[in-house]
């Protein structure tokens, strides 16, 4: 019988700390706060690392229906790619955006991951409905500055942005011309970049200046298109079409030079699209992203379905729980934030 | 040039273990160049290595003679020789090897290192952990319940 590996044969706590913390730098903060119950000196160890340091990604999917009849339920479901689990958190109302770690409620910004929440005032009032278009948070200063861009469209897009340094709201930029919608927002050098649904196209939003603009030739002739942007470029994700019924899915990247052009990136490989399309035809399919992982979904199969930007892997992910049978449905990605460890 | 004669450098380990390897080999450690440089090359050729036992030293020289080396291999071909050379490590040379790349200044071996132990880490609960690294739980059962219940979400 072995009994080797029994007696100290890594003694962690001999080990410098700079090791230590190179070791630990390496796990996802959602592993980290795991660890915190091993020892005193690993909750010590894990409270003095550095912010500054780099974690790995560890995105956390939070899957909604938008249909309001069927999320009157106080909590939400969440896939956790890093470990490939499904998690239960606790939610007080459907949220519309996120960044960071929060989610945009209603009336407030919300963390999932340790239950806190920020009240903001209502946006100023306008003729027609508003709704949350963006949730940017920005580190850099002492304490995290957010900024909520929202929008409504009637004859013109009309914009207004809530500050936190201020606690306030801005009306900013108008764009003219009517949209059915605007969505899929990113936010990339910071510049905002957002897509109009009916007429399809991609517009730009200056923070600074509150201007809007047009950018870029004609989008790819995709549907249920979403906008991505990762490590500095910008993707835009679509169905392509075929007598009603998508036939593929595609990943497109923007590359800016000559005005600005689209340039096929990837196809879904046709037998992983067959097994997502399933016995059904696919009219639409759902699609979010967080930190460049990508999650589809099929309301008509229950399908989910991720691709990683990094090294453009497919993989299903672990059975969920329960069905989800989400109908029309959203996706947010968010991501615990190191302040979680102190 | 007839035959550029290799310079060599003998390390020495803890346990008294001579070891002669090329000084480009040897140089792959940062502490080991420092002191050829102070040094002078030629004269000083024996350097001790202490805290280093020659099991372990022999094994790390493995990664720096394959590292010296690196420019004539492809990126990926070093990628799945390192991922080779951690993987066949086991649990107590795993800890040697960080020590050693720590004290002899090696930062692409204990970077190896690290990623090897976080991905043992990575998918076990707290109580396997002070299992392998032989740590004491010094919590009260009410202050390790206290922590858990911080994140509950966390311990589903």
């Amino acid at each position: 019988m072995e009994e080797s590996s029994s007696s100290s044969s890594f003694p962690w706590e001999l080990l410098p700390r700079s090791i230590q913390e190179e070791i630990l730098s390496k796990l996802p903060i959602s592993v980290l706060v795991r660890l915190r119950s091993i020892s005193r000196s690993f909750l010590a160890s894990i409270r003095s690392l550095p912010p500054s340091l780099s974690f790995p990604r560890d995105p956390f999917f939070f899957l909604f229906s938008s249909d309001e009849l069927l999320t009157s339920s106080s909590s939400v479901l969440a896939y956790q790619p890093s470990l490939d689990r499904w998690i239960t958190f606790p939610l007080p109302s459907n949220p519309s955006a996120a960044s960071g770690s929060l989610l945009l409620l209603s009336d407030s910004l919300f963390n999932p991951f340790t239950g806190a929440v920020i009240s903001i005032p209502p946006p100023l009032p306008m003729q027609s409905p508003i709704y949350p278009l963006y949730l940017l948070i920005d580190y850099g200063g002492n304490r995290p500055d957010l900024r909520i861009i929202v929008v409504n469209n009637s004859d013109r897009v009309r914009s207004q942005v809530y500050d936190s340094a201020s606690d306030s709201w801005t009306c900013r930029g108008d764009l003219p011309g009517h949209f059915h919608m605007l969505g899929s927002a990113v936010l990339l050098d910071g510049l905002l970049y957002v897509l109009s649904y009916g007429p399809d196209h991609l517009l730009r939003f200056d923070l600074f200046s509150g201007d809007w603009e047009t950018v870029g030739g004609v989008l790819p002739s995709v549907v249920c298109s979403h906008l991505v942007a990762f490590d500095g470029r910008l993707f835009l994700v679509g169905g392509v079409e075929l007598f009603g019924m998508i036939v593929s899915i595609q990943v497109w990247g923007f590359v800016s030079k000559d005005g600005g052009n689209w340039e096929l990136a990837c196809s879904m490989p046709a037998e992983i699209f067959r097994v997502f399309n399933g016995s059904e035809l696919m009219e639409f399919f759902d699609v979010c992203d967080g930190k460049g992982i990508l999650c589809f979904y099929n309301h008509l199969e229950d399908r989910l379905l991720m691709l990683d930007l990094v090294d453009w892997r497919w993989w299903w992910p672990s059975r969920c729980p329960v069905p989800q049978n989400l109908g029309f449905w959203l996706g947010l990605a968010v991501e615990p934030n190191a302040d979680i460890l102190r | 040039m007839v035959g550029v004669k290799k310079k060599m450098v003998t390390l020495v380990s803890s346990d008294g273990v001579e070891f002669v390897v090329e000084k480009r080999v040897a140089e792959q450690s940062l502490f080991i160049k420092n002191a050829l440089n102070e040094g002078g090359v030629e004269e000083k050729v024996m350097i001790p290595i202490p805290k280093v036992t020659s099991d372990t030293l022999s094994s790390v020289l493995e990664y720096c003679e394959k590292h010296a080396s690196a420019t004539e291999f492809q990126e990926n071909e070093i990628e799945e020789w390192d991922k080779e050379y951690i993987e066949k490590a086991d649990l107590d040379l795993l800890y040697y090897l960080l020590q050693a790349s720590y004290s002899m200044s090696i930062m692409g071996l204990m970077e190896l290192g690290a990623k090897k132990v976080a991905s043992l880490i990575r998918g076990k609960s707290p109580q396997e952990i002070r299992e392998l690294f032989n740590i004491k739980n010094d919590f009260t059962p009410e202050q390790e319940e206290e922590i858990r219940r911080e994140m509950q979400w966390n311990y589903e």
